[in-house]
Order: structure tokens, then sequence, then C-alpha cells
């Protein structure tokens, strides 16, 4: 489903290019679940980003289903990213002043779903991660782990078909995390392309497969 | 979309309020700036319009040794004689002529009482009101289509004879009309001794303007908007002749003939019958009485671009603070499917309903304020309103959007030029 050639992403540091990625040759089948690991600055993040469409690559070929990521301007790099991909960070990024209930509805807005559906969708979605009775609190009145169960009922409730986890266990617990695992494995099992970023080598390892980066290149799968 | 933007108004509310309140000081002095500047020149524009014709073709007569070309004083005016505008009005390069005069008086004046004898017939005791002033022109028939004056029923005649002093022509307001019609002949009895007889030639509607031509002939500046009168349903239009004392006499002509054509013709004339005259245009008139208000206005103009200007600063500081304080939420709606189009969309229906509201507030606010401390002095009600529809709430809007629209692109441009990668990094501080 996802084919990387050659991508290369620099950034201008003191006039000076720098590759954050040099040179990726990557390709993600649709039912796999995929591990990235990497020492602190490798370009991990900064893969996740461009293969979300968050990002734009400085040159090489990005093909996710047929279509040239690469060649998207804003407004089809939107679209894509509007209907097939989700993200699960590791602060969880929710948004503080919304509801549980809002946040994993926030998704749903873009695509211009009716009300009636989207709190179908919803409560569907908490219901699922367990944290239903909690859809009127707000984020920081949520522990960790229910707050990382939003963020996942949030990557749900758009129904994309890529998920894009960067440290998704990172600010959770080993309890916590190993429940985290088991709700992306599930996912994974429905059909969702699942591709997580992490330090852990338990987590890597229920994965499909693991890529190794290094600066910026991959060394070892 | 909508809840959204109301959310974020309601989680930011203090610097919404903030930036309301910047809006509505800036706004209400740009509606009160717009407001000097327009009643400075409001009674160009009001006698400008109170005319049937063109004001470069209209002109006011003065007969007698004037010395001074220039000037258009009339304080030691001399009369012009009766035979002099009547030879006027045969000729064809002139289209009317005739004096007018206007009284206005409180309850014991003379006109007031004959106008409340013409009320009190009526049993219309409620305009019985001792503030009202009372306005009774007296117009020669020559001159009464150079007025807007709409008649609601009968119709103007030049031809009237004026020449019976105490048997006069009457035009009167709506206020008349439940109790006189065209052709009425109306006797009043005035001190015993005197019977007035008026015969009811029509009536006009309020929308009519009369230039007051009292300020149009003497040096007085347009200080107070007092330069016209609007036609009151309580009026009365007395068809007089030139005896009228203290008429000033107007004289309209085709616009065939140049000023000074015409100005040759009434000084021919005048020779004739042993006199100088002069004719000054109307247009001169006002252009030298609100030369000194310019002055104002242009100092007004510099002090409502400072306004605008500071007021577009400091909203745009707000806003770049407001938008830096909330990369981490523009960040996840760019992560969870929002278009960059969609953020600043949400961004400036934000600003805008902002500045709409404080200029909402601000021209009601200025309203109340102007009223409070015009109506005092000289300003009436009519003029301020009028003034506000006009000008005010026309420029306040425009003002609002200009502030929305400068102080939102600073912002925009910033959020734009910012990768959403970077905006969500926002979410870890
Ligand atoms: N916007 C940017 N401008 C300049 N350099 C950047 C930018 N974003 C990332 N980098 C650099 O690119 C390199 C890769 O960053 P990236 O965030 O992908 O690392 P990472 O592998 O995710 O690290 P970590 O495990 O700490 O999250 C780093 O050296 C980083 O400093
Ligand atoms: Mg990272």
């Amino acid at each position: 489903m996802i084919t990387l050639r050659n991508v290369v992403k620099s950034y201008n540091i003191d006039n000076k290019n720098f590759n954050a990625l040099d040179g990726i040759d990557l390709d993600i089948d649709e039912t796999e679940m995929l591990a990235v690991m990497g020492p602190s600055g490798s370009g991990k993040s900064t893969l996740l980003n461009i293969l979300g469409g968050m990002d734009s690559v400085t040159s090489g070929e990005y093909i996710f289903d047929g279509t040239e990521v690469n060649n998207l301007k804003a407004s089809g790099l939107h679209k894509f990213r509007r209907d097939n991909v989700s993200f699960v960070f590791q602060q969880f990024a929710l948004m503080d002043k919304y509801t549980i209930f809002e946040n994993v509805e926030l998704p749903l807005i873009p695509k211009h779903i009716s009300k009636l559906k989207r709190k179908k969708i919803v409560m569907k979605q908490l219901e699922r991660m367990g944290i239903a009775d909690q859809a009127n609190k707000y984020p920081t009145q949520l522990s960790g782990g229910q707050q990382q169960r939003c963020a996942i009922a949030r990557a749900l409730a758009s129904d994309n078909r890529l998920i894009l986890a960067d440290e998704p266990t990172g600010a959770l617990d080993s309890h916590n995390g190993q429940e985290m695992m088991n709700i992306l494995k599930e996912i994974n099992k429905e059909g969702k392309t699942v591709v997580v970023i992490t330090h852990d080598e338990r987590i890597a390892s229920q994965c499909n497969r693991i890529v190794y980066i290094r600066d910026g290149k991959i060394t070892s799968e | 979309m909508g809840k959204i933007i109301l959310k974020n108004i309601i989680h930011r509310k203090w610097s919404f309020i903030v930036t309301i309140l910047i809006n509505i000081v800036a706004l209400s002095m740009i509606a009160m700036s717009v407001y000097i500047y327009e009643n400075t020149t409001y009674c160009e524009k009001i006698i400008d319009k109170s005319m049937r014709y063109d004001i470069d073709n209209i002109g006011i007569i003065t007969v007698g040794n004037l010395e001074t070309e220039e000037g258009y004083m009339y304080d030691d005016m001399g009369e012009i004689s009766q035979s002099m505008v009547n030879e006027l009005k045969e000729n064809d390069k002139i289209i009317s002529v005739g004096a007018i005069g206007i009284e206005e008086g409180f309850d014991n004046s003379d006109i007031a009482k004959i106008q409340h004898e013409l009320i009190d017939n009526e049993d219309n005791k409620n305009n019985n009101d001792d503030d009202e002033l009372l306005h009774y022109y007296g117009m020669d028939s020559g001159i009464m289509d150079m007025f807007n004056i709409e008649l609601t029923e009968g119709s103007i005649d030049k031809t009237i004879d004026t020449s019976d002093e105490l048997t006069n022509y009457v035009y009167l307001g709506e206020g008349y009309k439940k109790k006189y019609k065209v052709g009425d002949v109306i006797d009043i009895q005035y001190k015993n001794d005197i019977h007035y007889r008026m015969i009811v030639n029509g009536f006009f509607s309020s929308k009519g303007i009369i230039a007051e031509p009292n300020v149009i002939s003497t040096t007085a500046g347009f200080t107070s908007d007092k330069c016209c009168f609007k036609l009151k349903d309580s009026d009365v239009i007395i068809v007089h002749n030139m005896a009228y004392n203290g008429a000033v006499c107007f004289m309209v002509w085709n616009d065939n003939y140049s000023y000074d054509e015409i100005q040759n013709e009434v000084n021919k004339l005048a020779k004739r019958y042993d006199k100088t005259a002069h004719v000054v245009k109307l247009s001169k008139i006002i252009k030298e009485k609100v030369k000194e208000g310019n002055e104002i206005s242009g100092y007004i103009m510099d002090v409502l671009w400072i306004i605008l200007v500071t007021a577009v600063i400091m909203v745009t500081c707000i806003q770049i603070t407001n938008i830096l304080n909330n990369t981490s939420q523009y960040g996840i709606m760019y992560a969870n499917g929002f278009s960059a189009g969609s953020i600043m969309t949400m961004l400036a229906v934000e600003t805008f309903l902002n500045t709409i509201i404080a200029a909402v507030m601000s021209i009601v606010v200025v309203k109340k304020l102007i009223k409070f401390i015009f109506t005092a002095v000289t300003d009436e009600n009519e003029v301020i309103d009028y003034i506000f529809k006009e000008y005010v709430i026309g420029v306040d809007i425009l003002a609002a959007f200009i502030i929305s629209i400068v102080s939102i692109v600073i912002p925009m441009i910033i959020i734009y030029r910012m990768k959403p990668v970077q905006l969500i990094g926002g979410e870890d501080t």
C-alpha cells in the first residue's frame, strides 16, 4: 500500500543542509503492523510525519495506494490526511478545553458527517475503549492510560486506514503500555495498517516487522 | 465549525473581551470623528439637497451701493423693489426669482399666535407644546419651486396676486389636513382690529427642507446645523409679496447662461432703477462658509487615521499572542483532517465577529452620547439621526472591516508558514 523511494527530508540549519531523512526506501503492506526503532534524533518522527502527510518530502517518491503523495499540493495533502490517516501521539495531543466526547468527535467534523451520526460513532468508540462514562469530562481529569484510550478512540472514529503512532506507550506505565499494544494489535487484525514508533524492544517485538533507523537511513529490517 | 468557533471564544473570553473593548474605543472614536466631520459639512450637503436646481445656478441678489465686489454682506442691504422683481420674472433667462423670509418664535410671538389660532380651530392642542418652535415661511410665489417642497395637494402657482396684504394664499403642513382642504377660506381675527384672511392653496409633506436665508445671507459661518429647516406638519407657508420684512431675494437662472451674463443682465436692470446690483452664487457662499469647517475636518481625518492604525496594531498584537498560545490546537486540528483554509476561516470569523459586535456597540453608545451632549447645544435629533444613517454607520462598519482584515493578515501568515508538525509540537510545552 505504501512505497517510499529514495525519500530525503532536509532542513536548512545555519545555512547548511541537514538531511533528517537521507534516502529512505520502504514498502509497507496493507495488513502490516510495523515498528520503527532508532536512537533519538534519527528521524523516526520525521518519517511518520511524511507518511501522514503532515510534512512534505524534499525529494524522492511517496506513493500511497497509487497516489503520488509527494506531488500533492496543500489542499490535496489535506484531503489525503483527512481521508486516510489517523495519528496517535506520545503526549496524546488532546485539546484540553474540549470534553472527551468533543475530542473524539474532532476528525469527523472536516468529513462533514451529520451530528446524529457523529454522536453514534463517538459513543461506539468510547464504549469500545471503556471510557464512555468519561465522555463529558475534560482530558486533564483523566489518567494517562484513559487519555491515550481517548486518543485511540479518536483515531478509530475517523475510520482511516493508516494509523500512525509516535511512541504511543512512551508516557504510560508498562501495564497501560501493554494494554495499548493489545488494542493496536486488535485494530491491525481488523484491517488497519499500523506504524508504531517505539524505543521499547518488548513493544517492537509484538509487531510483524521492525525497521531500524539511524541518521536518517534505514540500517536493518 | 460554528461550535468550535464559539468554544474558542468562550475559552479565550478575556482576550476576546479585551479585543472588543479596544475595538469599541477605537470604533467609537471613529464614529465620533465621522459625526463631527459630517456635521461641519452637513450644511453644504443639506442646502444642496434642499434645492431643486444646481446651486451653481442659484444666486442671491443684493441691491444698493455695494462697494465690495467679493463680499455678500447683507447687513445694510438695500431693498429690491417689487417692480424689479417683476421685471426679472419676465426675463426668460431667469427661471425663478423672489424673496423668502422665515420667522420662528415661541408661544408669544405674533406668528405663533396666528398659527395657534389655526391649530386651535383644529382642536389639536397636543401640538401646543411650549417648547415647540413654530415656523412661518413668507415666500414669494416666484420662488416656491426653487425648494424641494413636495406638495401632497394643490399646486404651485407662480402668478398669485399678493397685493392685498390682509389676504394671503397659504400652503399648510399635513397637520392641518384634517380640518382644512384646498380652496378653504380661513378668517382669523387678530388683536380685535386686524382680520387676516387665508386661502388654502395646497398642502406640503414634511419631507421638504428650506435653506435658512438669514444664515446664508450673512457672514455667519455654518457653525451649527441651523442652516436649514425641515418642514414640519405644523408649519405654514404664506405666499407673500416683497414687503415682507427682512426677506432675502433668491434667483435661479437657466443653465444655458453663464454667471457673468446673468450678472450683466441684473446690473443693466438695476441701472434703470439707479441702483447697483450684485448676484452672489449660492455655491460660492457655501464654499466660503465651509472653508473654516474643512480645516477642522482635515485634523479630524488625521486623528481618524491614527486611531485606525493604533487599533489595528493593538488588535494584531492580541491576535498574534492568541495564536502563538494556541498553536497546539491548530496542530491537533491539522492532524485530525482540518485544512489550513478552514483553520484560517475560523480565525477570521472570530475576528470579524469581534469587530462587528464592537462596531454595533460603539454606534449605539456614540449615538446616545452625541444626543446627550449635542442636543443640549444646537444639534437636532433629526440631524443626528440623518448623519448617523447616511455616514457614521457606514464608515464605522467599514472601519471594523479594515481592522479585521488588516489585523488578521500577520497571524494568518504566521499560521501558514508554520509547518503542521511545528504546530503540534506546541502540545509538549
Ligand atoms: N523543523 C525542523 N527543523 C530543523 N530540524 C529538524 C526539524 N524537525 C526535526 N529536525 C531534526 O531532524 C532530526 C530528526 O528528528 P526527529 O524528530 O525525526 O527524531 P526522532 O527520531 O523522532 O527522535 P526522538 O526519538 O527523540 O523523538 C533531528 O536531528 C531534529 O533535530
Ligand atoms: Mg520523535
